[in-house]
């Protein structure tokens, strides 16, 4: 008889009627993340040594690294640490990659920007990142590692991170979104020429 | 002088063919496609199918990454089956390079495939019950299963879509704790989800009329148009990679290979439903057989990997069929060529031929029992 075969589907939908909803209304109620969840990728300056194996790694080469010998111990200053999130299709060979674990996936993955060249991240924006993602963490890195608190950190120049005034203290601390000034802009504490990305009127990921 | 209108007699009444443009951002046609159809009246005539707007250049890509960056590539090409797709492209280097892959790695490799070619046809329910018409039940309750799926993925491999789990020489790290629990609980969820989705579509009586009888391909034009996976099998052809050529462990499990009689609409997706269930069981069974604990990467693997030179193509069974991997390697630590061979493309060229002659609206049922995915297709 014809109709037969409807009557059924819509008795299995009624049964589906009584069932606890699968879905979350997202920005109230968020659904928790894998803890290896590959949602961002966080640059720990403290960690990294400018080895650049990260850039060698990474396929789309998204990743730039720009470092000079520091002339008291040898190690190297980092003076560009840059990733192009625009390019970064987040396959994590990176954080494989890493032999300090400096670079590791994790943080915020509702990132989105109103200004496409905003995911141009360099230096100072990765730190926010980074350091808003420890604040909000216990100070505890992503795969498990206690990083060192504020406090404890020598902040003074060419301390606590071997680049060049790279570590700034009042960004990540306070809450909400911090600007961050792109190079030319007022307040782009970067040295040297670096040629400015394509964007302008950056601001921080907020939490 | 006035001239009176005289209605032409209706022989006089010339007709022309009219071209439709359906795409390429269109609903129906499940991606970025064009399709150019010549109808008269209601009836097409003529498809012209327009594609490359996905185009990325996989394959040259791939010749200026080495052998291990190249794997975000793959996931890129079949977004439905992205472990179906790394398993090829990993099994081809892995057969160039001679490297003995852990038997646990296999097997978590296995089980992943199974299961991600449940979500890709859970997907292809979901969609082509959409294309007929049927929007919201079966595509919601397909996409609650699939979700499910791929929830249990992201666990395992951090990703929600872009796994680039698989590494030549094994799996990129060991599963998390209670995997095979939640492998279980997942799989249960994903049979009820396929008797769901049975219950809904396969005795509907509208789903049944529009699909049953419609552009039936016969074995011989099936192979001559070099259809592969569930279209083929679909026409009766029984042929499974994964039975004809076992590669990685498939010949250590029991399962059958569904088949349809007719090859029109309806047998595609009743294969594809059947497709599902054995999946399913193949999964058990790996679940079954796994070991418990042990490598799941070759020892001593280096990061970069040098291919000796030479050629190969390897071809493994994604849901939508024959996904080959030509890998000419010259020596070095990159591809000197990478080809692939794409099933959804190939499965594409015959729309022509079944759709010329049915209604435009069969027109979209048609494409979408193809199970096109256009990054595939263009890659």
């Amino acid at each position: 008889m014809f109709g037969i075969g409807i009557a059924r589907g819509m008795l299995l939908t009624l049964r589906h009627l009584f069932k606890q909803p699968f879905t979350f209304q997202y920005p109230e109620e968020r659904r928790p993340i894998p803890e290896n969840a590959r949602t961002n990728l966080l640059w720990f300056e403290e960690r990294c040594t400018g080895c650049s194996t990260c850039a060698q790694a990474c396929p789309d080469g998204c990743i730039l690294v720009q470092t000079s010998p520091n002339a008291e111990d040898g190690t190297l200053n980092i003076d560009r640490y840059e990733i192009d999130f625009r390019l970064c299709m987040y396959c994590g060979l990176c954080v494989e990659a890493c032999p300090y674990e400096a670079i590791q996936a994790g943080g915020p993955y509702d990132d989105a920007v109103y200004d496409f060249g905003a995911l141009y991240r360099d230096k100072h924006a990765l730190t926010a990142m980074a350091q808003e993602y420890l604040r909000t963490h216990d100070w505890t890195y992503p795969i498990g590692k206690v990083a060192p608190k504020p406090e404890e950190r020598d902040l003074r120049l060419g301390k606590a991170s071997r680049g060049v005034g790279a570590f700034t203290p009042d960004v990540g601390l306070g809450g909400g979104p911090t600007p961050i000034p792109m190079a030319g802009e007022k307040g782009d504490r970067r040295p040297g020429n670096v040629a400015p990305p394509p964007s302008s009127g950056n601001r921080a990921p907020s939490s | 002088m006035t001239t009176e209108y005289q209605a032409p007699a209706e022989h006089e009444l010339e007709t022309i063919d009219l071209n439709i443009n359906v795409g390429p951002q269109h609903p129906a046609t499940h991606g970025v496609f064009r399709m150019i159809l010549t109808v008269d009246g209601e009836v097409v005539v003529d498809v012209d199918p327009v594609i490359g707007y996905m185009h990325r250049g996989a394959e040259k890509l791939s010749e200026n990454c080495d052998y291990r960056q190249a794997i975000g590539y793959q996931d890129r090409t079949d977004y439905l089956a992205q472990f179906n797709t790394e398993l090829g492209y990993v099994l081809a280097v892995e057969k160039l390079a001679g490297l003995e892959v852990p038997e646990r790695a296999e097997y978590i490799r296995v089980i992943l495939s199974e299961l991600n070619r449940i979500s890709s046809h859970f997907m292809f329910t979901g969609a082509f019950g959409t294309d007929i018409g049927l929007f919201g039940t079966p595509f919601m309750y397909s996409f609650r299963e699939r979700e499910t799926i791929q929830d249990f993925f992201e666990e395992i491999t951090g990703e929600r879509m872009m796994y680039n789990y698989f590494r030549p020489g094994g799996v990129a790290w060991d599963v998390p704790e209670g995997f095979e629990e939640r492998c279980r609980y997942v799989l249960a969820e994903a049979r009820k989800g396929i008797e769901d989705i049975d219950g809904l579509m396969t005795e509907n009586e509208v789903f049944v009329a529009r699909c049953r009888g419609l552009s039936p391909v016969s074995p011989e034009d099936a192979i001559n148009w070099g259809l592969s996976g569930p279209m083929l099998r679909a026409c009766g052809v029984k042929h499974d990679l994964r039975r004809a050529e076992p590669y990685s462990i498939y010949d250590r499990f029991d399962f059958q290979i569904p088949t349809g009689t007719n090859g029109d609409v309806f047998d595609r997706y009743l294969v594809r439903l059947e497709e599902m269930r054995q999946s399913a069981l193949i999964v058990e069974q790996a679940l079954a057989q796994i070991p418990k604990d042990g490598p799941t990467m070759v020892e001593g693997m280096k990061r970069i990997l040098r291919l000796p030179p030479g050629e190969i193509y390897m071809r493994t069974e994604t849901p939508r069929g024959e996904y080959g991997i030509y890998l000419v390697s010259k020596g070095g630590d990159k591809p000197y060529r990478l080809k692939i061979r794409s099933p959804a493309f190939s499965n594409l060229s015959a729309l022509k031929a079944m759709s010329a002659g049915n209604y435009v609206a069969d027109a979209i049922i048609i494409l979408g029992s193809i199970d096109i995915v256009l990054c595939e297709v263009d890659r």
